[in-house]
């Protein structure tokens, strides 16, 4: 049976202290295995290249048609100017967190799609604003010369183009304000996420004034020829790579082959396709799972694989914490499923030879499950598993087999904060006490939010450098 | 991961920011008319062509100036003293034989129709040129024409032609000024 963190470990001293060992190379996976992930082939200075190219490009194209000029030139004309600014950024800020929920595999493979997400919700309150300063600045222009009651007739449809425009920065407003944190909980997720779809239409319907009214964009070819294309290229990425995608994992669905019971409300899904086998994947990811069944197929939700994932089958662990989870725990056997990815970019790779210990809460359990197949003798694993109570250790069996075969060892910790004998369980004193080299282990974290946090602060103060501790970041 | 080589580095990023200068370069630059003291162009005005009397003006197509909206509380303001910015220099000296004054085709752009008047030497070297028509619609179009037009005016006889840039934050105006004049000068030059 695996050892229990107890407090008295805190005084424990006779821990042994492990060398620190050689690197050590992560062996090459079965050959039922999955293909190996491609790594993204961008470098650090094409992606800023980049950004440096599309800033120069747009505030360019503002300075190039003379808007500094314009800002010094009477208060109709700076906020004309400041209108053409602002409005040049949202659509640049929009067309970026567009192509971050694109998905391409270059910025995925080497980012991660958590913090692809991240990014996308920091540019959409970034759009968010900048909208709101292109909506003022341009009433204020625009009533500095006809009058206020003439400028919001005129803003709201009686210039041409201007009617749509109006209603896409709605939406684009209601999308924004959807999606701020204290409100988008209110909401489902399924609510939310085709509130979220209104931006689409919003940035379609405001295209239009963009190019006819706008002063950059309106007089020159040049500009306008530029523009229209970084709207094509982006498109293009929405339809090949998001849309594209969706629309062959569609065509080809994969089937649940098995799914049980393995402890309390938590199944274990199998599912398999011939499509697996053109796939690349690695233990540690996870895939966006739609079941195409009534009442469930528009719903795609995010679950990790808590097997190694192979050419054939994909295992995915899921509790039931709510109405989502629920309905997909009461899936039978045949039923077709519709899965994405695998994506993500905490795979044993991560570990980089180091000696590895995993910091687990409750189905967190289902990459590390996956990771610990790929690992070999010499990462010592050690994983520390909280749950809230002990049926809530799933997986536990299969997990102690395979941490054993490697010479590692589990910890668990179980039953409410609260009532533990040690305030933090996981502050620095604790995990050094219980793991001696802990300084010198790779990390991964897998739970949830507040776990992580913890986890992260205790390894910190243990002496883990930051770099050494890997978790996706939760996004939803 | 494999360590990149400098120049896999280096290339591909200096492609796109060079690009972009590119871009840059290529972008219309629009008269602020600050910078009309530059040299005006040579104009090889051989002045003959004598008898060049032909007068543009049946090319009008039969144009319904868009109708004020009616439910707008403004009244067009008439545009009788524009502010004309004043020239830092000289405006060139007429060419000899230029012709009386032409007026142009009424041009309709989106907000409202667009005319000019202009003299035109034989070469088709523009002597004077005047905006006699803008949209007075709102009271925008009317503020911005009250600043585009004189610049235009000024643009068309500096250039001689009418193929100056267009005046930043009056494109439309600039674009269908510059086709009525083009008209006139098509309509000299045969």
């Amino acid at each position: 049976m695996a050892m229990t963190i107890d407090p008295g470990l805190v005084n424990s001293k006779a821990k042994k202290v492990h060398p620190v060992a050689p690197a050590r190379i992560i062996p090459p996976p079965p050959l039922s295995a999955m293909k190996p992930l491609t790594p993204s082939r961008l470098t650090d200075t094409d992606i800023a290249a980049v950004l440096v190219a599309y800033t120069v490009c747009i505030v360019g194209m503002w300075f190039v048609h003379g808007g500094v000029a314009k800002l010094t030139n009477g208060w109709s004309q700076a906020w004309t100017s400041m209108t053409s600014l602002s409005g040049l950024l949202t659509s640049a800020v929009a067309l970026l967190a567009l192509v971050l929920v694109g998905r391409p595999l270059s910025l995925e493979r080497r980012f991660g799609l958590d913090r692809m997400f991240v990014w996308h919700r920091i540019l959409g309150d970034s759009m968010g604003l900048l909208l709101g300063v292109h909506v003022a600045a341009g009433t204020i222009a625009w009533a500095s010369s006809s009058g206020w009651i003439n400028a919001m007739i005129d803003l709201t449809g009686r210039t041409s183009y201007m009617a749509l425009a109006f209603i896409g920065a709605l939406l684009i407003g209601v999308v924004t304000i959807s999606s701020l944190k204290s409100i988008r909980q209110k909401f489902s997720y399924e609510t939310w996420y085709f509130i979220h779809m209104l931006a689409y239409i919003g940035m379609a319907v405001s295209f239009g004034h963009e190019i006819v009214l706008g002063s950059d964009l309106a007089g020159d070819n040049v500009a306008r020829w530029f523009w229209v294309g970084l709207h094509v290229v982006v498109l293009c990425l929405m339809v090949f790579s998001r849309w594209g995608r969706t629309i062959r994992a569609v065509v080809r669905p994969l089937r649940i082959t098995s799914i049980e019971n393995v402890g309390h409300k938590t199944v274990a899904i199998e599912v398999s396709g011939k499509s697996l086998q053109h796939r690349e994947g690695d233990a540690g990811q996870f895939c966006f799972v739609r079941p195409l069944k009534k009442g469930l197929w528009w719903q795609s939700h995010p679950f990790s694989m808590s097997a190694a994932p192979t050419k054939d089958r994909v295992r995915f662990t899921i509790k039931d914490r709510g109405e989502a989870t629920h309905s997909i725990t009461q899936l039978v056997k045949g039923t077709k499923v519709i899965v994405e990815g695998p994506f993500g970019v905490v795979t044993p790779d991560v570990l980089a030879g180091s000696k590895a210990l995993f910091v687990v809460g409750g189905v967190g359990v289902a990459p590390v499950l996956a990771m610990v197949q790929r690992l070999v003798p010499d990462h010592e694993p050690i994983v520390l598993y909280r749950a809230h109570s002990e049926k809530d250790l799933v997986h536990f069996e299969e997990l102690k087999m395979a941490v054993e075969r490697l010479g590692g060892k589990i910890l668990t910790l179980t039953g409410p904060t609260a009532k533990l004998a040690v305030k933090d369980p996981f502050s620095a004193k604790v995990l050094t006490a219980a793991i001696p080299d802990v300084a010198q282990r790779a990390v991964v974290l897998c739970g949830p939010d507040r776990l992580l946090h913890a986890a992260r602060t205790g390894l910190k103060a243990a002496g883990v450098p930051v770099a050494r501790i890997h978790s996706e970041h939760v996004w939803w | 991961m494999k360590k990149e080589t400098f120049s896999r580095r280096v290339f591909p990023a200096l492609t796109l920011v060079g690009a972009s200068g590119i871009l840059l370069a290529a972008l219309d630059r629009p008269s602020t008319g600050i910078d009309l003291g530059a040299a005006p162009p040579i104009g090889t005005s051989t002045g003959a062509t004598a008898g060049d009397t032909t007068t543009i003006v049946g090319t009008t197509p039969p144009v319904t100036t868009p109708a004020p909206v009616t439910t707008s509380p403004v009244t067009p303001t008439p545009v009788t003293a524009t502010p004309a910015p004043v020239l830092a220099t000289t405006v060139p000296p007429a060419p000899a034989a230029c012709s009386s004054t032409i007026v142009g085709p009424v041009i309709n752009m989106r907000f409202g129709p667009v005319q000019v008047q202009a003299s035109v030497d034989g070469t088709g070297l523009v002597c004077a040129s005047q905006g006699i028509q803008w949209p007075t619609a709102d009271r925008r179009s009317v503020s911005i024409n009250n600043q585009a037009i004189p610049l235009l005016d000024q643009w068309a006889v500096h250039t001689g032609n009418a193929k100056f840039n267009s005046i930043s934050g009056a494109t439309y105006t600039s674009k269908a000024y510059k086709q009525s004049l083009q008209a006139i000068i098509d309509g000299v030059k045969g």
